[in-house]
């Protein structure tokens, strides 16, 4: 029998043994392992094995009810006196709540924030395996690219040839008549491709054939009401029909690009001609991949380099340009890519994780503070915890008590927190720019991490005090001996200089970001941009010297009105930018060897009215016919072509797009862009293939003015819509992203430090309770008011400083390496030093003078016969 | 005194007829024999636990066997109250079924 080992099942067996605890358990367990083997014996393990199970299964409701029944009484018991802890100390639980529900707060509006950027283009089923093909430095693709490369390898199953129409144009529909900005030329397969759901019509065939066209459902709802609008035709620029085959939903705010409505990319090959389609010259076409899942995509990508430098060496120089393409996975487009030719504008990634990371820093602030005050408190707890000990808690007993107690603040933060959240993502959502509606309270994946997160939170904050308070011993705390551990303190003050070092951080970015932006807007732009007004006129489609009178009669008939001084018509104005991109050489450079320039076509009175000023030659004239030819480029263009001076270069030959030119003239730097871009090399031509207005207005009685420009405007642009902005603000709104993050930022830092002020004033007045008797008889021995004042700031201080010494070094790296971003920027100077350091000085001097003041200007007598 | 449920009595006349040898898979066979029905352990040990409440049964320990794993036997034994307790009850069931015969039962009525 003894050599017959009873093995019993592991499971069941422990579920049994967890109903009955003390000596009866052992009577229970034994009389089941004896029945266990009698049946053994008698029927089998198998028969055996099952009427434990059985028995266990049974005992479980039983074993539940019991264990929560002593449990919840415990529990309301602790509950019950967490709540009379957070009643007495009024301040101190303020404190505390406020602190963590600020860091909630901020934490699940940026997680909300964070969530909606990193959702960009999640919304396509195949999201993962498309890709876009692009060059290094530019987002756009070759004609032919998409489908030699559809051809030449099998990993490519389908692809997408994308060209946006960057004039947009005028649509109509019987009397109704819109400017459209978001029109693009997709190839049949976009429908496939992505997942833009067609309310209407058949996918396959929608943009199958030439001028075929799909809306979106707000478009059609602009032209055709309530009406379906499939079967009906939309006019372009009075000249073409296009037959509407499909609606689809809305592009969601989510997508790196927004169309309203899509034509089928036959229609721009019958417009522009078949050479599109074979052409390595041309690349405004966006091409996407979709590559067969599970394909390995560094290897794709070698692959696809050889494929591209094999076919450099097929083409012939004067046919192609250079083909380095690259991959980029689609959904990376948001955040990472910054290429010229971005069909818009993208956020960026860094921001995100910025954010991220100091959404994270705030939380672990209010946890800090958590983990500090209760530390700190833990003296009025003692006596508590003793009594606790005595009577007969277990250790384990007081660290559950603890961490519920940390679990009670932790949910009533997230209530007031979440509250908050409600009331104030629109403002957020505004400020970060993201869709006011964008809220996650209805999405159940973020309750859940809420519910990770805030108990892991409540778990890792009530953690440490639970240890420390539990292990007082109970003599010693009855006593009333006190019990202020060292290791506490020290770590206090590691979490003190931990705040202060994320605050000062972000103070010193604050100020860096605003000192840049104003920089930015208050610099010369080389380029007078004020009381400028700019319309957007029509470009050319027929005859060039048609469209080039019309420029000119509105120009004279707009300088009639009394307000307007000056006007001048261009491709491009100010503050955009210029993407035209062609090739220029010296006649002496061999042919393929052009450098690129940006190409902006202007009139004769372009120069002077943006007041560029001129290093030499002469501005083109309005009569000389020769100046159809003529280039005016400017200094970095100089540069690159060569020329020694200014003077140099002017009457020199230029061949630009291989015809030959002249230069007539060499003007100084300005910025066509925002002081991010540095100056790029630039040809000034004289043709106009669309036209921008800018009128110098009077800014008096401006809403007239204004008025009397659209008059003269419908006469002679009749159906052309009115599409004017002032210049100056255009400009400015270049720095959007730079403004937002400066006051994402400057609000965080403010946060940061209302957090850990809370928990410095909280701190400090624990501590000069702590010190009263010592304050009392330091001032009976003659100790004066400033004395005592020094002494208690000499420690607070001495940490500060030692946040600044840590903060300090990194912070510099980290905006050092950020102003980088920047081709004009700010040296960081004294300011960054010395302005956060007196700010944070002085409220934290702000926070802990209340309770010092106090405490050093008290009676001594009252303070030694405290107790 | 207190009432006894139907559970308890049962356990307590299975202890007593066990007698010297009471204890839980003897008294789990007992009633399985009386009643016909297997009572789960937990089952009998909260009964057990109420009876000592009610001072009527007391438990001591007794010798271990390596079938149990090591882990002594708990023996439980009537007490004077769980005597009374258990006399009382068999007066009262006597009085409940006075008269009542198996014959009378099956003809349906008295």
């Amino acid at each position: 029998m003894k050599d017959k080992k009873p093995r019993i099942p592991g499971i069941p067996y422990w579920l049994l043994k967890q109903i009955y605890s003390f000596d009866i358990e052992e009577g229970y367990a034994g009389d089941i392992e004896e029945e266990f083997h009698e049946i053994l014996l008698r029927k089998g393990r198998k028969k055996a094995v099952i009427w434990i199970w059985i028995h266990a299964i049974t005992a479980i409701p039983k074993t539940v009810q019991l264990y929560l029944f002593w449990g919840g009484i415990m529990f309301k018991n602790y509950i019950k006196i967490a709540l009379r802890n957070i009643k007495r100390q009024k301040g101190f639980s303020f404190i505390n709540i406020s602190g963590l529900v600020v860091g909630m707060a901020v934490c699940l509006l940026l997680f909300q924030y964070v969530t909606f950027e990193l959702s960009y283009d999640d919304f396509h089923e195949n999201a993962e395996n498309i890709y876009r093909l692009r060059l290094t430095n530019f987002a756009g693709s070759h004609g032919a690219a998409g489908l030699a490369v559809k051809e030449a390898f099998p990993e490519v199953l389908e692809y997408v040839k994308l060209n946006k129409s960057f004039s947009g144009g005028i649509y109509s529909y019987k009397d109704r008549k819109f400017q459209e900005e978001k029109v693009f030329f997709a190839t049949e397969s976009f429908l496939k491709l992505f997942s833009f759901d067609l309310l209407n019509g058949d996918p396959e065939t929608a943009l199958s054939e030439v001028n075929s066209a799909v809306l979106t459902e707000s478009a059609a709802k602009r032209y055709f009401g309530t009406k379906d609008p499939v079967g009906k035709t939309i006019r372009y620029q009075g000249i073409n029909d296009y037959e509407i085959k499909g609606v689809v939903e809305d592009v969601p705010a989510n997508s790196h690009f927004h169309f309203d409505i899509l034509v089928s990319y036959k229609t721009l090959i019958r417009r522009r001609g078949e050479w599109i389609e074979s052409t390595w010259i041309s690349c405004p076409y966006y091409t996407y991949l979709y590559l067969k899942p599970g394909t390995d995509i560094e290897a794709f990508e070698t692959k696809l380099k050889e494929f591209f430098t094999q076919k450099e060496k097929e083409i012939p120089k004067d046919k192609r340009e250079d083909l380095n393409y690259h991959l980029q996975p689609m959904r990376d487009i948001h955040l990472f890519s910054n290429l010229d030719f971005e069909i818009e504008n993208n956020g960026d990634g860094r921001v995100v994780y910025f954010l991220t990371v100091i959404a994270l820093f705030i939380l672990v602030i209010a946890w800090t503070n958590y983990i500090n005050l209760s530390i700190a408190k833990s003296l009025e707890r003692a006596k508590e915890i003793g009594i606790r000990k005595v009577v007969g808690a277990f250790r384990i007993q007081l660290i559950k008590q603890f961490l519920s107690e940390s679990l009670l603040f932790n949910i009533v933060s997230a209530a007031f927190a979440i509250f908050i959240v409600q009331i104030s993502s629109p403002y957020f959502n505004q400020l970060v720019n993201i869709p006011l509606s964008f809220t996650l309270l209805n999405n159940i994946r973020f309750w859940l991490i809420l519910i990770l997160m805030f108990s892991a939170g409540a778990l890792l904050s009530g953690l440490y005090p639970s240890f420390v308070l539990s292990s007082f011993k109970p003599a010693a705390v009855l006593k009333g001996k006190s019990i202020r551990s060292g290791r506490g303190r020290v770590l206090r003050k590691c979490l003190v200089v931990f705040q202060f070092s994320i605050s000062f951080a972000l103070i010193a970015g604050t100020l860096t970001v605003y000192k840049q932006i104003s920089f930015m807007k208050s610099q010369d732009l080389g380029v007078n941009i004020d009381q400028t007004l700019v319309v957007r006129g029509p470009q050319y489609s027929r005859s060039y010297y048609a469209f080039l009178k019309t420029l000119e009669t509105f120009k004279t008939e707009a300088k009639r009105i009394p307000a307007v001084s000056q006007a001048t018509v261009s491709t491009f104005v100010p503050g955009e930018d210029a993407w035209v991109r062609h090739g220029g050489r010296r006649k002496n450079v061999p042919k393929g060897d052009e450098k690129e320039f940006r190409i902006i076509g202007v009139d004769s009175d372009f120069v002077n009215f943006y007041q560029l000023e001129i290093l030499a030659g002469r501005n083109f004239h309005k009569n000389i016919i020769a100046d159809q030819n003529s280039l005016i480029i400017n200094e970095e263009a100089l540069e690159l072509l060569d020329f020694k001076n200014p003077e140099e270069a002017v009457g020199k030959g230029i061949l630009y797009r291989d015809r030959p030119s002249r230069i007539v003239g060499v003007i100084k730097n300005y910025h066509q862009e925002s002081l991010k871009e540095n100056y790029e090399p630039l040809f000034l031509i004289r043709f106009l293939w669309g036209s921008n207005f800018s009128i110098k207005v009077n800014t008096k009685n401006l809403q007239k003015t204004i008025s009397s420009i659209q008059y003269t405007w419908n006469e002679i642009f009749p159906g052309y819509p009115f599409d004017y902005f002032f210049l100056d603000e255009h400009f400015d709104s270049q720095y959007r992203t730079d403004v937002q993050f400066g006051k994402t930022s400057g609000l965080f830092a403010f946060l940061a430090i209302f957090i850990g002020c809370l928990g410095l004033f909280g701190l400090s007045s624990y501590e000069t309770i702590l010190r009263t008797k010592e304050i009392g008889i330091r001032k009976v021995l003659g100790a004066s008011v400033q004395g005592i004042l020094t002494l208690l700031l000499k420690d607070i201080t001495k940490l500060i400083f030692l946040a600044i010494t840590i903060s300090l070094p990194l912070s510099y790296l980290y905006f050092h390496n950020w102003l980088g971003n920047y081709a004009f920027r700010i040296g960081i100077g004294w300011w960054f030093f010395l302005i956060p350091i007196a700010l944070v000085l002085f409220i934290t001097l702000f926070a802990v003078g209340y309770n010092t003041i106090k405490a050093s200007l008290a009676n001594p007598v009252d303070n030694l016969r405290y107790e | 005194m207190k009432d006894l449920s139907n559970l308890e009595e049962v356990v307590m006349v299975a202890i007593w007829r066990l007698g010297e040898d009471a204890y839980g898979v003897k008294i789990k066979n007992e009633m399985k024999e009386i009643l016909g029905k297997e009572y789960f352990y937990n089952t009998l040990y909260t009964t057990f636990h109420q009876l000592i409440r009610k001072g009527y049964i007391t438990k001591h320990f007794g010798e271990s066997t390596p079938i149990r794993g090591g882990k002594r036997k708990v023996y439980f034994q009537l007490t004077r109250e769980g005597m009374i307790a258990l006399e009382i009850a068999f007066d009262r069931q006597k009085k409940v079924w006075y008269g009542v015969t198996e014959e009378s039962l099956k003809k349906g009525r008295a």
